[in-house]
């Protein structure tokens, strides 16, 4: 008797065939060498039939219940005859209400025979199937925002990150401890991370912060760690959850309209001051004229009245001149356009210098300089020849009448900068007065009557329209370094 | 007619400005002594130096904008050394910008007498000379 006859197929002991049939698993046997095939059962009501509803052939099975893309593979079992242990198939079988997946296991038997069993496991493969594509949302959408996760375990310190962490670390294999995930960031941030992780540890404060880190490739990026600490019944933080996004596109975005709207804000405020200079400026020689002419009126004394004539003529001038400064000023900003050209800082600077040569004679000044250390600059000759001409007029007008003067001009290049350094030892300005003034407009610091206020402040507006800045270091009564970063 | 006030400074850089000042002081006979300074700094050295105790003045025109010492640094130094001086002096604060801060702050300072606006205003320098202001204040 074999198995089917004697147990699966007798209804009267309550035995193994019953047990068998009742738990929604169906059995099969099939001889290879002569096709026959035996279900129980269970076999037919698993797939919604009752028994001998239809036809139990091998044929059957394989050309109407199987689906035809899972054929291939389930034949290759059935027909393997070295194989010897059990195996495990996933199938889609056609029931009364369609196709639903099985889980196929088969063993062969000694005598050709293939005995195995399939239940039903369609609500499990849902879930399987549902879970994956909810895995892969999960998975595209991290990948999406830039988001990976990682864990910390408290107890042991050891750090876990899931693969989207990894591909914002731009690494193979993970940091395993805090010490190694906190090397990744940069100096400046490293403390930073370190306390908060260590508060999140010790009290369970969340954090969110906003941090500089090195990728395993050496890029700088910013990214976004988030996290919360997951607490138990004492309330003592056993494991730390986090994020980490690559926030770098958000933050440079963010920063460069930090910095446009610092420039806008700067240039905006020299304009006010520019206007509020202007009218004041303006204001006061319409004050004079009004003031001389007021007194020719009152004046009957031809002396007198000649003088004040003389007045009117020179305030006439001194408007004329500021108010070619004005020009000077405000064409500045509309000749920063104009083409740049390869400038030969020697020859440039003799020039400057044959043009002074009678001021630089009267002072009896030396004038050093050197620019072996960069010869040449892309630059607007008629701004660097300003630039010269303003720093060495006012080095020799402000000179230590009691040293010998020494003017010294070099140029350096450092970080793909170009410097022009000009130092003087004369009288010097008071830094710690007059530090934020001194490239104002008008303002003088000097009781010198030739100080118009003017000049410093146009070398500013020409060194910044191209993109460069202007610094100044001086000491009382030891002399004034001004360094310019031409580009 | 006997001025109530006899000496008067002014403290200013601008040498047009001090010229037209004097002059129309002069023609007008507001004054018979006027001294002029260009910056604070000189005029406080000159305060300092206790052998000018004769020569204090009565009013000081000061101006806002000058190189060395401003007109509002000339009013901090001046607070320190005021103790030392026997003299009341009174000061106006002369200035061509109509600055809304500086006349607030003018106004609200126990050492400024009252502030002036250039060029000059007949009325208001009359009145400053002959003591109208000073009174009142």
């Amino acid at each position: 008797m074999d198995l089917f006859d004697s147990c699966l197929f007798d209804n009267d002991t309550p035995n193994l065939a019953q047990i068998i049939n009742s738990t929604n698993a169906g059995i099969w046997e099939f001889d290879a060498n002569t096709k026959n095939v035996k279900w129980s059962i269970g076999f037919y009501r698993i797939l919604g039939y009752e028994p001998g509803e239809i036809e139990c052939s091998y044929l059957n099975f394989i050309d109407n219940l199987l689906y035809h893309e899972d054929r291939a593979f389930f034949l290759q079992i059935i027909n393997n005859r070295t194989a010897k242990h059990l195996e495990i198939v996933h199938i889609r079988l056609l029931t009364r209400d369609g196709y639903e997946w099985f889980q196929s296991s088969t063993q062969r038997q000694a005598d050709a025979k293939i005995t195995g069993t399939i239940i039903n496991i369609n609500h499990f493969k849902f879930s399987e199937l549902q879970l994956a594509t909810n895995n892969t949302f999960v998975v595209e959408t991290n990948k999406l925002v830039k988001l990976g996760g990682w864990e910390i375990d408290v107890a042991s310190r050891k750090l876990f990150f899931n693969n989207g962490a990894l591909d914002i670390f731009e690494l193979q294999q993970q940091p395993n401890t805090i010490d190694e995930l906190i090397c990744f960031f940069e100096p400046e941030h490293k403390p930073l991370l370190t306390t908060a992780i260590e508060d999140c540890i010790r009290i369970g404060r969340p954090y969110d912060l906003d941090l500089k880190l090195k990728t395993g490739k050496g890029h700088i990026i910013w990214v976004k760690i988030k996290a919360v600490a997951n607490i138990d019944n004492y309330g003592k933080c056993v494991l730390i959850k986090g994020i980490v996004q690559d926030i770098d596109l958000a933050k440079q975005n963010e920063n460069k309209l930090k910095s446009s709207l610092n420039i806008v804000n700067h240039k905006n405020e020299r304009l006010q001051n520019f206007a509020y200079i202007v009218a004041h400026n303006l204001r006061s020689y319409v004050g004079n004229l009004q003031l001389m002419l007021n007194l020719h009126e009152e004046s009957e004394d031809l002396k007198d009245q000649q003088e004040i004539l003389s007045h009117v003529k020179s305030i006439s001038t001194s408007l004329t001149d500021t108010i070619e400064h004005l020009n000077e000023i405000v064409k500045i900003d509309s000749e920063k356009n104009q083409e740049k050209t390869l400038i030969e800082l020697d020859l440039l600077f003799k020039n400057i210098v044959n043009a002074l040569q009678s001021n630089i004679q009267s002072a009896q000044a030396v004038i050093n300089y050197d620019f072996s250390r960069c010869r040449y600059v892309d630059y607007l000759p008629a701004y660097l020849e300003s630039i010269f001409h303003n720093l060495l007029t006012n080095a020799l007008k402000y000179r230590d009448p009691n040293r010998q003067v020494v003017i010294s001009c070099k140029s350096i290049t450092e970080n793909d900068h170009v410097y022009i350094i000009v130092e003087d030892n004369g009288l010097g300005i008071d830094m710690e007065l007059y530090g934020d003034k001194i490239f104002g407009m008008y303002q003088t610091f000097h009781d010198n009557h030739d100080s118009q206020g003017i000049g410093l402040y146009i070398t500013r507006n020409q060194v910044e329209a191209l993109g460069g800045t202007i610094t100044v270091e001086s000491e009382l009564n030891i002399g004034t370094k001004f360094i310019i970063k031409l580009l | 007619m006997n001025n109530p006030i006899q000496t008067a400074w002014i403290i200013d850089d601008d040498e047009i400005y001090k010229y037209g000042f004097r002059k129309y002081v002069t023609i007008k006979g507001l004054c018979s002594k006027i001294v002029d300074f260009p910056n604070g700094s000189e005029a406080i050295n000159f305060l300092k130096d206790s052998s000018n105790i004769e020569n204090l003045p009565d009013v000081i025109f000061l101006d806002i904008d000058m190189p060395v010492m401003n007109g509002w640094e000339f009013i901090v130094a001046f607070e320190q050394i005021k103790a030392l001086i026997s003299k009341k002096i009174h000061i106006f604060l002369v200035t061509s910008c109509i600055s809304y801060q500086d006349i607030v702050r003018a106004q609200n300072h126990p050492d400024i007498t009252d502030y002036i606006i250039k060029p000059i205003d007949s009325q208001q320098f009359a009145a400053v000379f002959k003591g109208e202001l000073i009174k009142t204040a």
